[in-house]
């Protein structure tokens, strides 16, 4: 271990591997695995973990509830919000009872909502577009969403609505 | 942190991941829960590692010809909670039998990937190899037996 302090600090290791009983620094956890940061984690008086992934592009939010019971994980909601200038404002969200949490289905779901979005929003205006436009238009902002924080591209000013999502 | 120290951490921290109890199994070198058994009769159930900066959760389902490995779950402390670093999950058609080979380079691959974001989003500079070496020490750490 002294090699590893060595290497990389020991300030840096201790602040985001701390050793137990040692408080662990204020900074966003990127789950790579997953393409989410994971926020607000806490444990319930039953012993059941909760937490809120949030992964988002430069126009939408996805923000997703899960719950871990036992040996299995939960999606509770899915919620996607987007810009209003500098706040961050709901504009779908899907509760779920006893759903058992996967990468595909969270992935299509999202892409729903963002279609749902779009389509009441055209609907609102009287713009005509089609399904199609509609089906790529989402999949685009979807697949932002799923750009990994670790990218050199990805921009890391997106991460300031952190804070703001975490309050929600 | 003492083996005796660790399996009182275990015992505190970690039931609170599964809500249930667990046991040390000598054998396989992890901290086990009950699980449950499906219908189908596939027992799942979690097993865990932990040193003093890690707590490493592998979700195994037992088959009739194999075990499997559903899910890795990492965490670190935070004073004496424990906060998920990293998650991921195999299964349908990307499924995994559980391996001693494959968990570890798949937990190494997981840990180098939170350091790199934490490196990333607190500016630090630190190589590819080094955030490997360093990742591939502090899961061996976790493998270290706990009973001698």
């Amino acid at each position: 271990m002294a090699t590893i302090e060595k290497v990389i600090g020991k300030n840096f290791l201790d602040s985001v591997l701390p050793t137990f009983g040692n408080q662990r620094a204020r900074i966003p956890v990127w789950d790579n695995g997953q393409k989410m940061f994971i926020c607000e984690e806490y444990e319930s008086a039953s012993g059941y973990r909760y937490y809120k992934g949030v992964r988002f592009c430069n126009r939408i939010a996805i923000v997703e509830k899960v719950g871990l019971c036992h040996s299995w994980t939960y999606i509770d909601s899915i919620e996607l919000y987007a810009f209003n200038g500098q706040r961050m404002e709901l504009i779908q969200k899907r509760d779920y009872e006893k759903e058992h949490r996967n990468e595909e289905f969270i992935r299509q779901e999202s892409e729903l909502m963002v279609k749902d979005y779009l389509t009441g929003v055209a609907k609102a205006q009287g713009i005509s577009i089609s399904e199609e436009q509609i089906a790529v238009q989402a999949a685009e902002l979807i697949n932002g969403c799923y750009k990994s924080f670790l990218d050199a591209d990805f921009n890391t000013r997106l991460t300031q609505i952190l804070p703001s999502l975490e309050q929600k | 942190m003492e083996k005796k120290e660790l399996s009182l951490v275990a015992a505190k921290a970690l039931p609170a991941l599964s809500g249930e109890s667990l046991t040390y199994n000598a054998e396989m070198n992890m901290y086990v829960t009950p699980g449950y058994v499906s219908l189908s009769d596939n027992a799942y159930y979690r097993a865990a590692r932990i040193s003093d900066r890690l707590i490493i959760c592998y979700h195994i389902g037992e088959g009739y010809a194999h075990t499997f490995l559903n899910g890795i779950t990492i965490s670190c402390w935070d004073g004496k909670q424990q906060r998920i670093i990293g998650q991921k999950f195999w299964g349908g058609s990307d499924w995994r039998c559980f391996s001693e080979y494959f968990a570890k380079e798949q937990c190494i691959l997981m840990l180098k990937d939170y350091l790199a974001g934490q490196a990333k989003a607190s500016g630090t500079q630190i190589s590819e190899q080094q955030l490997l070496s360093i990742s591939r020490e502090m899961i061996e750490e976790t493998q270290r037996k706990q009973l001698a």
